[in-house]
C-alpha cells in the first residue's frame, strides 16, 4: 500500500494520448506517490488501482518502488517522528 | 542493493513513509483517533468474503468467490518533506486479517484501541501483534458513561506483557490521540535500543 508510483518520461510525455484513468495517474505521480494515497485521491478501491498500475507498468508509463519491508529501526528517524508528533 | 532485472526496486530516494496501524473492534474509536490527529482520507479496499460467510450466503448458481468493498481509516501526517507518517485503521475481526498481513509488513507499530465495555473485542488484535512481534500500545478509549478502568486492570484483563504501554485516552481530542502515538513511537525506540544492547555488533 505504501509502494511508491512514479510516472516515467514516456508516461508524462504521452500524457494527452492516454486513456483518462491513465492520465489521472500520470498527473498525480510526477513525484513519487504511495499507492494508498493514489487510491484515495482517485476514489477507487485499492484492488482496482493495483490492476490499473500493473497495466501501466507493463506499458512503461510508471515505475513502482517497494517500501522498506522491515520495521524502521533508525533511532534518529524515530526521534524525529516523535518530536513532530509532539508538536501536533 | 537493487535486484537485477526487476523494476520493483527498493526505495531509497522517495520520502520515507512510516506506517502505524490502528486496530480494535467496531466502535472502539479508530476513526475518531485517526481523524483527530491527521488529515483523514477515504480509502476503499475489497474484501474477499471468508469461506464460512460464503457458505452462509451461498445461493445456487452464485459465483463462489465473493468480494465486497470495505472502507478503511487512512490518515497522513507530514513530518517534513521527506518524512510522512501514515495511519491505517482496520477492523479487528479475523476476516480482515488478509489486510493486516500486508499492513503489518514494515510497520513501525500499532495502537490497539480498547473499549472497556467490550474489552474482549481487543483480544484478536493483541494476539495478532504479539504473534507478529510488532510493537503495540493499548489505548483505552474513555467513553462517556463507561466505567473508568485503571490501566493496570486493563493490562491484567488482556494478559499483556509488563512492558506493553497501556494508556487512557479520549480519542476525540487531538492532544490525547497525539500522546498515544508518541507513546508508541517512544516504546518502539526503547525496544530498538534494548535489542541493540542485547545483540552487540
Amino acid at each position: 500500500m505504501l509502494s511508491t508510483v512514479t510516472a516515467t518520461r514516456a508516461g508524462t510525455s504521452s500524457d494527452l494520448q492516454l486513456e483518462p484513468e491513465y492520465q489521472e495517474v500520470v498527473k498525480r505521480c510526477r513525484r513519487p506517490k504511495p499507492v494508498a494515497d493514489l487510491a484515495s485521491d482517485l476514489d477507487l478501491p485499492l484492488g482496482v488501482v493495483r490492476i490499473l498500475l500493473s497495466d501501466m507498468r507493463e506499458n512503461g508509463l510508471i515505475t513502482i518502488r517497494q517500501p522498506a519491508r522491515t520495521r524502521p529501526t533508525d533511532p534518529q528517524l524515530l526521534k524525529d517522528v516523535a518530536d513532530a508528533l509532539r508538536r501536533l | 542493493m537493487l535486484s537485477a532485472g526487476s523494476d520493483q526496486e527498493v526505495d531509497t530516494d522517495s520520502p520515507v513513509s512510516i506506517k502505524i496501524l490502528i486496530a480494535g473492534g467496531f466502535g472502539a474509536g479508530k476513526t475518531t483517533l485517526v481523524s483527530s490527529v491527521s488529515e483523514i482520507k477515504p480509502l476503499r479496499t475489497e474484501e474477499m468474503l471468508s469461506e464460512p460467510s460464503v457458505l452462509v450466503d451461498a445461493l445456487d448458481g452464485v459465483e463462489q468467490k465473493t468480494t465486497t468493498t470495505v472502507a478503511m481509516d487512512f490518515g497522513r501526517i507530514t513530518v517534513r518533506d521527506d518524512l510522512v507518517v501514515y495511519l491505517f485503521g482496520t477492523p479487528g475481526q479475523h476476516r480482515f486479517w488478509f489486510m493486516w498481513d500486508e499492513l503489518a509488513l514494515g510497520a513501525l507499530g500499532a495502537v490497539v484501541m480498547a473499549d472497556t465495555r467490550r474489552l474482549a473485542d481487543s483480544f484478536p488484535s493483541v494476539d495478532y501483534f504479539e504473534r507478529r512481534g510488532l510493537p503495540f500500545v493499548v489505548a483505552v478509549n474513555c467513553f462517556e458513561g463507561a466505567k473508568r478502568f485503571r490501566p493496570d486492570a486493563v493490562r491484567t484483563a488482556l494478559d499483556l506483557n509488563p512492558d506493553v504501554p497501556v494508556v487512557l485516552c479520549d480519542a476525540r481530542h487531538r492532544s490525547s490521540s497525539r500522546d498515544v502515538l508518541v507513546t508508541l513511537v517512544e516504546y518502539a525506540i526503547r525496544l530498538i535500543s534494548e535489542s541493540e544492547v542485547m545483540t552487540p555488533g
